[in-house]
């Protein structure tokens, strides 16, 4: 049908375009800046001090030991949520559903000034313990987004399983690990997806928290703030590599793990 | 030549540049026929119906309506419409606002009394309107203007978007399996419907299917299809009555197919006995006999013209369908008598009602090409073969030359050769390495004592295989050709 | 007794979630600065939220610049959808991943990538707020391309087809009929626009103007900030975006449940 002039694939152009511009550029731009130095010279020298200075080391490991944290945090609260909601015969569950995706919708900043508030009236002094308000205010802001994925996959199980796997002789608990828990790993995996790569980044909940620690994040922003493009890129990469490698490893366990929370 | 509506010339459509859907049709249809496309799914009917409403370029060919080629023209811009196998009607708008669709975009040339010019209108409302109750009428369903569409059943539905294409009044109406997604009592229903709307409205209407009976019930014409290629066009006796291959044979109706040979001037043997016939074939001949299960009548065994054991009888309602072995021949009948398992009966057939059609294949051709083991490739495979049949007198020495002779040695590798395979002498297995080459069964046929199928391999050839054995179709298979069952010839022979 | 663990599962995380959020409304109508110190009854931070300009300024500012950037993402990223969706196999793949990155990519590092983009190599400065526009298009277009593929699927494509039969020019069957049918997916991508924008921090701080703010950066910098007049407003407003999402939800959730009765 192209010969009638005007066709329906022309209008994915102008998007195209513009992702392109905005969103592929930007991409290469960081990677250029992130092997030069400061006068555009060819380098490796951002990777190569990254790497080699403990304090940079030591804030990719804190990160990502606080995310894995966090994440872990997350998913123990919300898988059994998600499994009642979705299976424990819950009246009105879409309520309740509605009532864990509020929050979502929130301005997140002032979510977190309220965490704030009651942290302080309990610690008096939030500095005393960074690492847990840290996790506490990341769990905060993310466990809807691990929910909702969760949710979603429970709910998508056929429920003549559970019972087939029962009449073939499967008690609870090994219809449990033999055919609920297998069959929500795509499930866990976005909903990890969504929390894992958030809590690495999102430095803003640790200063609301007047949080004096740094997280991989913090560390695009410190150099934001001193016009140090080549670092900032950098990091931005080291980022990058870590998401494509998370989105490597989710693809292999199928792309049917819609992302539901972010989405909603 | 000045009444036909539309002919296709010469169409082929691919897709990519390699996979073929529809090649080399050619058709011409009547204006106020009622023709039919059938065929068995994937057969290319339904793109063949794609490319008259305009939805598919023809890849090749033309479109000629009225004698204009139209190959190119956008769908909206011909005045054919389409029913949709699934009806496609809006969902947002209500039954009168479907119907009307066509009609609110349509444009007419109105002159100006005063001017004279002419100018481009659109239809008024009133007239809208009153075709819209028309086309309701003509479908049975008036008073349903308002309501939604997605409240209505099946029926329904297709009466609306039947009604939705003929209120534009097109020259053409296309149907795409519009009954397809019926129950059986509504579906025959529909049926006479459509034939009775097809002679109201005098336009003509080229239907797809892939029931025959509704083929032929319905149509001036039917055009039968298969593989991309048009197998047979005739009216429904016809087809029903000369099948012109062992396909449509198959396709159509039920029948018995047998390999037979002409043994004297209007005699054929097959189900080891000798029948007159009717069709004028030459002595020696093999042929292929088509005979109806409704065309074989019992008698006692000593009255008929060959005899066989009753296998089985199974009652269908107003007959019975009963298969009776003939020495390693099964001859299904179709009688409003029954017979009884185990009991040996005579059959009698009539010279006119033994069909006679020459086989379509008996051997095998492909384009092939001698590898250096001095392996013949063809068929995407490579299979042990004589080479040295292709030079009178030569022989192969040790190290795979081929010895002339005259005395002269010859490398063989790269010759293009024409191999020929006879359809009895492949045999095919399910272990993948046991043959040259491998397909997929793409359609088998029946012929009493053994099964005709086609495999096709990969990149699309086809091998015809005679098998007693039952496949079933979409098996992958290897193909076994013995060495010597190979015949190869040079093909330039005095080129190089 | 299995009942009742669900429940009260489902009770702590509720309480964990909703907490902070109950115990500021509640300090919002008081006179207090804290938590934990009780005083008297005082509509003062409504007052305050109301009359201080900067406040005012700050949320109109951020209501404007999420309708208007989502309106923008609505129309890139539906023609984009139905653009893609009628392409090739592989142009509509490669639109496909390209706007999955700023789904996947860190929120911090896409805006990075924007401000070295826009101020670093384009010389654009930061007053003319076209970073800051196109940033949170962004942001949101490809969400609203992934709310509007899905209905393109479930849209019969014989539609399309039926529209040309009856003799609609191709951008005639677009607008009658292709976009009546995807008409929710394309409602739902711009409220998923307005609420990521709403959301938004990062984009924002990277390229907006010095001067503008939206609630998310002008919330962060009150944290930091010794106002207690602005912070306890902050509770205000707070507690009046959760009361405006609770009404939508409730809204939404009669219209529904409306919905359902009358297809039964």
């Amino acid at each position: 049908m192209a010969k009638f002039g005007f066709s329906r694939k022309h209008l994915a152009i102008p998007y195209a375009a513009f992702l392109i511009l905005f969103v592929i550029a930007p991409l290469l731009i960081i990677l250029y800046y992130a092997f030069t130095n400061a006068t555009g010279q060819f380098s490796v020298s951002n990777f190569i001090g990254f790497f080699t200075d403990s304090n940079t080391l030591g804030t990719l490991v804190y990160s990502a030991t606080l995310s894995l944290t966090t994440t872990a945090v997350c998913l123990l609260f919300a898988y059994p949520l998600a499994l009642i909601l979705a299976r424990g015969g819950i009246k009105k569950r879409n309520v309740f559903l509605l009532l864990f995706i509020m929050p979502m919708w929130i301005n997140f900043t002032l979510r977190i000034t309220a965490l704030k508030e009651i942290l302080t009236a309990i610690e008096h002094n939030l500095a005393f313990y960074p690492f847990i308000n840290s996790v506490i205010g990341m769990t905060y802001d993310f466990l809807p987004f691990m929910i909702l994925p969760l949710y979603t996959s429970f709910l998508k199980q056929d429920k003549d399983l559970n019972e087939a796997a029962a009449d073939l002789g499967a008690n609870t608990i090994n219809v449990f690990l033999k055919v609920t828990l297998p069959l929500s790993i795509p499930g866990i995996i976005s909903g990890v997806m969504m929390v894992f790569l958030p809590a690495m980044t999102n430095y803003v909940v640790l200063d609301m928290l007047y949080n004096s620690t740094y997280i991989m994040g913090s560390l695009i922003g410190s150099y934001f703030a001193a016009y140090d493009w080549n670092n900032g890129s950098m990091i931005s990469v080291i980022l990058l590599i870590i998401i494509f490698g998370i989105t490597l490893l989710t693809n292999r366990f199928g792309d049917e793990n819609e992302g539901g929370g972010r989405v909603v | 030549m000045g009444n036909n509506i539309i002919e296709l010339k010469n169409i082929m459509k691919s897709y990519d540049g390699n996979v073929v859907v529809v090649e080399d049709i050619n058709l011409e249809v009547k204006k106020g026929e009622f023709v039919t496309f059938l065929g068995p799914s994937g057969c290319g009917k339904t793109t063949t119906l794609r490319m008259i409403a305009g939805f598919e370029t023809p890849t090749e060919g033309e479109i000629l309506l009225d004698g204009k080629d139209i190959s190119s023209v956008p769908p909206y811009l011909r005045p054919i419409n389409t029913v949709f196998q699934r009806y496609a009607l809006f969902p947002h708008l209500n039954v009168y606002d479907n119907v009307a669709f066509g009609l609110k975009l349509k444009t007419i040339e109105v002159k100006d009394e005063k001017t004279g010019e002419t100018r481009i209108k659109k239809l008024s409302k009133a007239m809208i309107k009153e075709k819209v109750s028309k086309a309701l009428k003509i479908v049975d369903l008036e008073g349903f203007e308002k309501r939604s569409v997605t409240t209505l059943s099946g029926g329904q539905q297709q009466r609306i978007a039947i009604a939705r294409a003929i209120v534009n009044e097109p020259e053409i109406l296309l149907l795409d399996e519009p009954l397809g997604a019926l129950d059986l009592k509504m579906r025959k229903e529909m049926q006479i419907e459509l034939k009775n709307m097809h002679k109201e409205l005098g336009i003509t209407f080229i239907y797809v299917t892939h029931d025959q009976e509704e083929a032929l019930t319905m149509s001036d014409k039917i055009v039968v299809m298969s593989d991309g290629c048009i197998q047979q066009i005739g009216t429904p006796e016809d087809i029903y009555n000369e099948p012109a291959n062992a396909f449509v044979a198959d396709f159509i109706g039920e029948s018995n197919i047998y390999v037979g040979k002409m043994t004297d001037k209007l005699k054929v043997h097959f189900c080891d006995a000798e029948f007159t016939c009717v069709d004028d074939v030459k002595k020696n001949t093999m042929v292929e006999v088509v005979v109806r299960p409704e065309d074989i009548e019992m008698t006692t065994p000593e009255a008929g013209m060959f005899t066989g054991e009753v296998k089985s009888v199974i009652f269908k309602g107003v007959h019975f369908e009963i298969t009776v072995i003939s020495g390693k021949y099964e001859v299904v009948i179709q009688s409003t008598k029954s017979a009884e398992v185990g009991a040996v009966i005579g059959m009698n057939i009539e010279p006119d009602n033994i069909h006679i059609m020459m086989p379509e294949y008996t051997t095998n051709i492909f384009d092939g090409v001698i590898n250096d083991s001095n392996m013949v490739e063809f068929a995407d495979g490579e299979f042990e073969c004589d080479v040295t049949q292709l030079y009178a007198g030569s022989s192969l020495d040790d190290e795979g030359m081929l010895v002339l002779a005259d005395g002269n040695k010859l490398d063989l590798k790269g010759t293009e050769v024409e191999v020929e395979v006879p359809i009895n002498a492949a045999d095919m297995s399910d272990d993948e390495n046991a043959g040259g080459t491998c397909g997929h069964i793409i359609s088998l046929i029946y012929k009493g004592d053994h099964y005709t199928y086609t495999v096709r391999t990969k990149n699309e050839e086809d091998f015809i295989i005679t098998d007693e054995d039952l496949w079933n179709e979409n098996d992958y298979v290897s193909v076994i050709v013995p060495k010597n069952a190979i015949k190869l010839t040079l093909k330039n022979p005095e080129g190089k | 007794m299995k009942k009742f663990l669900s429940y009260t599962w489902i009770f702590i995380v509720l309480l964990f979630m909703y907490l902070p959020i109950l115990l500021l409304a509640v300090y919002s109508f008081t006179d207090s600065t804290m938590i934990g110190t009780i005083r008297h009854f005082s509509v003062q931070n409504y007052i305050t939220l109301f009359e201080e300009e900067e406040l005012r300024n700050m949320i109109i500012g951020t209501v404007i610049l999420a309708l208007g950037s989502a309106v923008i993402a609505t129309i890139l990223g539906t023609c984009g959808a139905i653009g893609a969706y009628y392409s090739k196999k592989r142009a509509k793949l490669i639109v496909n991943s390209m706007n999955q990155v700023p789904v996947v990519n860190a929120d911090v590092v896409t805006a990075f990538s924007i401000c070295i983009l826009f101020i670093v190599v384009l010389g654009i400065q930061k007053d003319t707020f076209i970073p800051l526009i196109i940033g949170h298009t962004v942001l949101t277009a490809p969400f609203v391309y992934l709310s509007v593929i899905p209905k393109l699927k479930q849209m019969d494509n014989n539609l399309y087809e039926a529209a040309l039969d009856l003799g609609a020019s191709p951008a005639k069957a677009l607008f009658k009929v292709v976009i009546p049918q995807i008409i929710p997916g394309i409602l739902s991508g711009f409220m998923l626009a307005v609420t990521l924008s709403l959301d938004d921090y990062f984009i924002t701080t990277y390229t907006k103007p010095a001067t503008f703010d939206t609630i998310s950066t002008y919330v962060v910098n009150a944290t930091r900030g010794s106002r207690t007049n602005i912070k306890t407003a902050l509770w205000a407003l707070s507690t009046i975006i959760f009361a405006i999402v609770l009404i939508v939800v409730i809204l939404m959730n009669l219209k529904s449940s409306d919905d359902e009765e009358r297809i039964e």
